[in-house]
């Protein structure tokens, strides 16, 4: 699924559970994780894994590699280079309009 | 922990050089949004439900005011032709010797949406401390 600047919300979205975010991190240091090795070092189920896993490859964030009978998982965080940019442009807009607010006080 | 920090959305403050009642006139009328929050604001009041669109560097945003609490707060939704809708509310404060401290703070719908479903999981895994065994409700 595509992502752009203008369409970050799906990947805040992802990001905006500490699970999740948890998830990722754990994920980027060990590309290749399973769901239950992932189940292992949080604080929660498999199934709650998996759900979160699933909302993750939702916004592009994660990818999912059959081998045999194991799936395994490793992020793919270019969305998220997309949804810092929007940041970056939203926040330089705001900085602008107050500027332009406290010029006109 | 306020919304924005649990979602990382976007938050600018500032102290503006003027009493709180003067910069509301800039925040509650069309005329006075014109100008500083876009070149064109074209809504037919500062009030919940008011539809309309602001021009800002040759770009249409369609905008809808969500709440107004009167003196303090505006809530607004707008979307960028192409954009995700965005909610975005300016809250005033009173600062120290007479002036006023606006607050600006930017969130994807979408953000929003996911922080509801999260009061959700939160009672899961308040359910789920009972038991490691526990499975979680879909």
């Amino acid at each position: 699924m595509e992502r752009t600047a203008a369409d970050p919300g799906p990947v805040f979205a992802a990001l905006a559970d500490p699970t999740r975010r948890e998830v990722v991190r754990l994920l980027a240091a060990q590309p290749g994780l399973t769901a239950s090795a992932l189940a292992d070092e949080l604080p929660v189920s498999r199934q709650a894994i998996a759900k979160h896993l699933a909302q993750l490859r939702d916004a592009g964030l994660a990818e999912a590699e059959h081998t045999g009978r194991e799936t395994r998982y490793r992020l793919t965080p270019e969305p998220l280079a997309g949804a810092m940019e929007w940041m970056v442009a939203a926040g330089a807009q705001w900085d602008t309009r107050l500027e332009r607010l406290k010029r006109r006080l | 922990m306020e919304l924005h920090e649990a979602v990382g959305a976007l938050r600018r403050e500032i102290i503006l050089d003027a009493p709180r009642d003067a910069v509301w006139e800039l925040v509650a009328e069309p005329d006075g949004l014109a100008g500083w929050l876009a070149d064109d604001v074209d809504l037919p009041a500062v009030e919940p439900g008011a539809e309309g669109t602001v021009l800002e560097g040759g770009e249409l945003r369609r905008v809808t005011i969500e709440e107004v609490e009167d003196g303090r707060r505006v809530a607004l939704s707008w979307c960028a032709p192409g954009g995700d809708p965005s909610l975005v509310e300016l809250t005033l404060d009173d600062a120290e010797d007479g002036r006023t401290r606006m607050v600006v703070v930017e969130v994807p719908l979408a953000t929003l949406r996911a922080v509801a479903v999260r009061t959700e999981d939160a009672w899961a895994a308040a359910g789920r401390t009972r038991g490691p065994q526990m499975a979680v409700a879909a």
